[in-house]
C-alpha cells in the first residue's frame, strides 16, 4: 500500500474546513485541518504537506503571510488559495511562484478542482510552480 | 502745414516793412517838400536882393552915358547885364517915357513891356520886374527896367527835387532791406520756431516744445507756451492712459461675460436689452447691435412666460428670482435655470438675467447619483459575498459529499454498508424511488444560482488594475461576438446566429487599457440585451446590430445600436440601475448592465450611454478614455 497524500487545510469556518476534510478524506488522502494559521504554520515543518490549502480573511495571522511564513518551512508545498471573497495575488506570493491557478473562489460547485491539482503535485513531485 | 507758416511768415514781414517803409517814406517826403519849399523862397530872395543889386548898380553906371548920351555904352552895359543870371531883358526909357534900349534873350517877348508907368500887357506873375530911374544929381534922366524870369530858378528846384527823390529811394530801399533781413533775424524765425511748434504739438507731436535762446518777451512767451503744452500733454497722456484702462476695462468685461457658457442679458426696466453675451446672441438668434433696445420677452419667446413671472416677483420683492425650466424643442427636451439678479443701484433699475443650460448638469448629477448607488451595492456585495460564501460553499460542498456518500463507487461507503447490513443498490433504487437524487440537483443547483449572483456582485468592487493589458477594440469586439456566437443561451433563446451584424470600424481608433474578461461582460451584455430585444419584436424586420468603432477626443467610443423593439425614456433611465430588469424573475439577475456600467465609469473613468427609441432602435456608447490621452 502507497503512502497516502498528505493535504494540510486551514479555515477558520468550521462548516467549510469539515466538508473538505471530508471530501478529501473519502478521496484517500491525509488530511491535517487547522482553524487557524498560527497553528499550521508550528506543525508544517514535521508534517511536509504535499498540499496545503487555505483561506485567506482569518482571524490574526493572515493567508497571505501564513504562506510567506510557511514556504521556507517546506518548500515542497504547494499552496492553494480557497476564498470567499475576490483575491489577487500579491507580489511576494507571484514570487513564490503561485499563479492565479492556485486561487479557487468559494463556493466550489465541484471539489474535483482540488483533487486533480493535489494529485498532479504530488505526481510531480516536488516544485510550486507547475501550471 | 510749412506753407501755412512761411504765407504767415511772408505775411508778417511784409506787413511790418511795408509799415515802416510807408512811415519812413511819409517823413522823407514830408522832410523834402519842406526843404523843396525853404529852398525854393531863399532861391527867390536871393535873385530878388541879386536884381535889386544889379539894377542900383546898372543905374548908377548908366547915368553917365546916358548923359551924354553914348548910345553905345549903354548897348554894351545892357549886353553885359543880359549874361547875369535869369536876366531876360532889359529896357531903358528916356525922362520923357520914350523907349531907348531893349535887349530881350528871346525875341517873343519884344515890344511886350512898357514903362513902368503904364501896365504891361504881360502877365507879370511869370516874370519878376524890377525898375530904377535914372538920375544925375536931382534931375531924372530915365527910367530902368531889368525883366527876371524863374526858369533858371525851376530849374535848380527841379535838380534839387530829382536829388531829394534819389536819396529818399535809396533809404527806403536800404531800410526796407535793413528792416526786413533784421525782423527776421531777430523776430521772425524765432516767432516762426513758436508758430511751428505749435502746429506740431496741435498735430499730435507732443513732446515738442520751443528751444528759448533769450530772455526776452519771446523768451518769457515760449517758455509759458512749453509749460502750457507740458500741462496739455500731461493731460493728453492721462485721458489716453485713463481711455486705454476703459477700454482694456471694456475688453476684459467683454471676455469675462463672453467667456461664460451662461447667457447673460442686461435689461431695463421696460425689458429692452442694454446688453447681451456670445450665448445670448446663439440663443436669441440676433446680434447683440439687433438686440439691443428691444424687449427680452419677445427676443426669447420660449423663455417669456417664466421671464414675466420672474420679473413680477421682481417688482414685488426686489431680490434675486430664479426657475427651473425644460423646453422641448424638435423633441429634444433640455433644462434650464433662468436667474434674474436686479443690479444694486436704485438709479438705474436694471437687470442681469442669466440662463444657463443645465441639460448636461442634470445629466451628471444622474450619473453621479448612479455612481453612488453602484458604490452602495458595491459594498454591499462585498460584505455579503463574504458573509453568504461561507455557508454557501458548506451548504453546496456537504450536498455533494451527500451524494459520493451515497454512491457505491466509494469503498469506504461499501464497507460501512456491509457493517450496517444494507446493500448500497437498493438503497440507490430506494432512493431513486423517492426522487432523493433530484432533490439534492435542486438544491446545488440553487445553491449556484446564489453563487453565481454573488460572483457577479462582487465585479462592482473589483477596482484593480493589475491584469489589465493594451487592446485595439476591433479585435476585442471581434473576440466577443464570437463568444456571443457560441453561447448556448444566445443561441438557443435569441437565435443569435441570425443576427446581421455590421461593423463600421474607423481606420484608426486608439487602442485602450483594460481588462478582458471587464470588458468581455460589458460588450455580452449589452449583445445579449440587443439580441433579447430583437428576438422579441413581431414585426418582420430583418434583426440587425451595428457596430461602430470610433474616436472622439480623448476617448475610443464604442456603439452598438440594434433595431430591436427600443426602450420608453423612463426604462432607458433604469436599466443601469442594479436588480432592475424587463425579464421574468429568475431569467435575468438585473445586475449585467448595471456591472457593464460599474466598470465602464469606475474602473475606466468611462462614460456608457443609452440611447432609444421605443419600438425602433436602441443605441448603447461606451466610450473608454484612450491610450495616451490624460483622461
Amino acid at each position: 500500500v502507497s503512502e497516502k497524500i498528505k493535504v494540510m487545510l486551514i479555515d477558520d469556518e468550521v462548516l467549510i474546513l469539515e466538508c473538505l476534510r471530508i471530501f478529501l478524506e473519502d478521496e484517500g488522502f491525509e488530511v491535517f485541518a487547522f482553524t487557524n494559521a498560527e497553528d499550521a504554520l508550528i506543525k508544517i515543518s514535521s508534517l511536509t504537506p504535499s498540499t496545503c490549502i487555505t483561506d485567506m480573511g482569518l482571524e490574526g495571522l493572515d493567508g497571505n503571510e501564513f504562506i510567506v511564513r510557511a514556504h521556507p518551512e517546506s518548500r515542497n508545498t504547494r499552496f492553494m488559495i480557497h476564498t470567499g471573497a475576490f483575491f489577487e495575488l500579491t507580489e511576494e506570493l507571484r514570487a513564490l511562484g503561485m499563479t492565479p491557478e492556485d486561487i479557487i473562489i468559494k463556493p466550489v460547485m465541484d471539489f474535483e478542482v482540488f483533487t486533480d491539482r493535489i494529485r498532479a503535485h504530488a505526481a510531480g513531485g516536488c516544485v510550486n510552480n507547475v501550471t | 502745414m510749412n506753407q501755412t507758416t512761411s504765407q504767415l511768415k511772408s505775411s508778417i514781414t511784409s506787413k511790418i516793412t511795408l509799415l515802416l517803409v510807408i512811415c519812413l517814406f511819409s517823413i522823407i517826403s514830408f522832410g523834402t517838400v519842406f526843404s523843396y519849399l525853404v529852398q525854393k523862397s531863399e532861391l527867390f530872395d536871393e535873385r530878388n536882393s541879386h536884381a535889386e543889386d544889379a539894377i542900383t548898380r546898372l543905374a548908377f553906371t548908366m547915368s553917365s552915358p546916358l548923359w551924354n548920351f553914348d548910345l553905345e555904352q549903354l548897348d554894351k552895359l545892357a549886353q553885359a547885364e543880359m549874361k547875369g543870371e535869369g536876366s531876360l531883358a532889359v529896357l531903358l526909357w528916356t525922362a520923357d517915357d520914350r523907349l531907348l534900349l531893349e535887349k530881350v534873350q528871346d525875341k517873343q517877348l519884344v515890344g511886350k513891356w512898357t514903362s513902368p508907368a503904364k501896365s504891361n500887357t504881360i502877365d507879370r506873375r511869370e516874370f519878376h520886374l524890377v525898375t530904377s530911374e535914372i538920375r544925375r544929381g536931382q534931375q531924372l534922366l530915365g527910367t530902368l527896367m531889368i525883366v527876371y524870369g524863374d526858369n533858371h530858378i525851376n530849374a535848380a528846384l527841379g535838380n534839387l527835387l530829382k536829388h531829394e527823390v534819389i536819396k529818399a529811394f535809396f533809404l527806403l530801399a536800404t531800410t526796407g532791406v535793413v528792416l526786413y533781413l533784421g525782423l527776421s533775424r531777430i523776430l521772425l524765425k524765432r516767432l516762426n520756431e513758436v508758430c511751428l511748434t505749435a502746429v506740431e504739438f496741435a498735430n499730435g507731436k507732443l513732446s515738442r516744445r520751443i528751444k528759448v535762446s533769450e530772455n526776452d518777451e519771446l523768451g518769457i512767451l515760449s517758455n509759458t507756451y512749453n509749460q502750457m503744452a507740458d500741462r496739455i500733454s500731461d493731460k493728453i497722456n492721462q485721458l489716453e492712459s485713463a481711455y486705454d484702462e476703459v477700454k482694456q476695462l471694456q475688453g476684459v468685461l467683454d471676455d469675462i461675460i463672453n467667456s461664460m457658457p451662461s447667457v447673460i442679458i442686461v435689461v431695463n426696466q421696460q425689458l429692452e436689452v442694454l446688453l447681451c453675451n456670445n450665448s445670448a446672441e446663439k440663443l436669441m438668434e440676433a446680434a447683440a447691435l439687433n438686440a439691443r433696445g428691444k424687449n427680452i420677452t419677445l427676443l426669447l419667446p420660449q423663455f417669456s412666460v417664466t421671464l414675466l413671472q420672474l420679473f413680477n416677483g421682481l417688482d414685488k420683492k426686489g431680490s434675486y428670482q430664479s426657475e427651473k425650466v425644460t423646453i422641448r424643442i424638435n423633441n429634444v427636451q433640455s433644462n434650464y435655470l433662468v436667474q434674474i439678479f436686479p443690479m444694486s443701484s436704485e438709479a438705474y433699475r436694471q437687470a442681469v438675467v442669466r440662463i444657463d443650460d443645465i441639460t448636461e448638469h442634470a445629466r451628471l448629477e444622474e450619473i453621479m447619483i448612479q455612481n453612488e448607488k453602484m458604490t452602495m451595492v458595491g459594498g454591499l456585495a462585498a460584505g455579503m459575498a463574504h458573509e453568504i460564501n461561507n455557508p454557501l460553499a458548506a451548504m453546496l460542498q456537504n450536498t455533494q459529499n451527500i451524494e459520493r456518500r451515497l454512491s457505491a463507487g466509494l469503498a469506504a461507503n461499501r464497507t460501512v454498508a456491509e457493517e450496517s447490513g444494507i446493500n448500497l443498490d437498493s438503497v440507490a433504487i430506494y432512493l431513486d424511488k423517492r426522487g432523493i437524487p433530484g432533490f439534492l440537483t435542486q438544491i446545488r443547483e440553487a445553491g449556484s444560482r446564489i453563487a453565481k449572483i454573488i460572483s457577479t456582485m462582487l465585479r462592482f468592487t473589483n477596482k484593480t488594475e493589475s491584469g489589465r493589458q493594451t487592446v485595439e477594440l476591433s479585435n476585442l469586439i471581434e473576440q466577443i461576438i464570437e463568444l456571443a456566437a457560441n453561447d448556448y443561451e444566445m443561441k438557443k433563446d435569441y437565435n443569435f446566429n441570425k443576427i446581421t451584424i455590421i461593423r463600421e470600424f474607423d481606420s484608426y481608433v486608439p487602442p485602450v487599457q483594460v481588462t478582458v474578461s471587464e470588458i468581455e461582460h460589458v460588450l455580452f451584455n449589452i449583445l445579449k440585451n440587443a439580441a433579447q430585444s430583437m428576438s422579441s419584436t413581431k414585426e418582420d424586420r430583418h434583426p440587425q446590430i451595428l457596430i461602430r468603432i470610433r474616436k472622439e477626443g480623448g476617448m475610443s467610443v464604442i456603439d452598438i445600436e440594434d433595431n430591436g423593439q427600443g426602450m420608453r425614456v423612463d426604462i432607458q433611465r433604469k436599466i443601469f440601475e442594479p436588480f432592475y430588469s424587463t425579464r421574468e424573475v429568475g431569467e435575468g439577475t438585473g445586475l449585467g448592465l448595471s456591472i457593464a456600467y460599474a466598470i465602464i465609469t469606475n474602473n475606466y473613468n468611462g462614460k456608457i450611454e443609452v440611447e432609444s427609441v421605443a419600438g425602433k432602435r436602441t443605441c448603447f456608447t461606451i466610450s473608454i478614455p484612450s491610450i495616451g490621452s490624460n483622461l
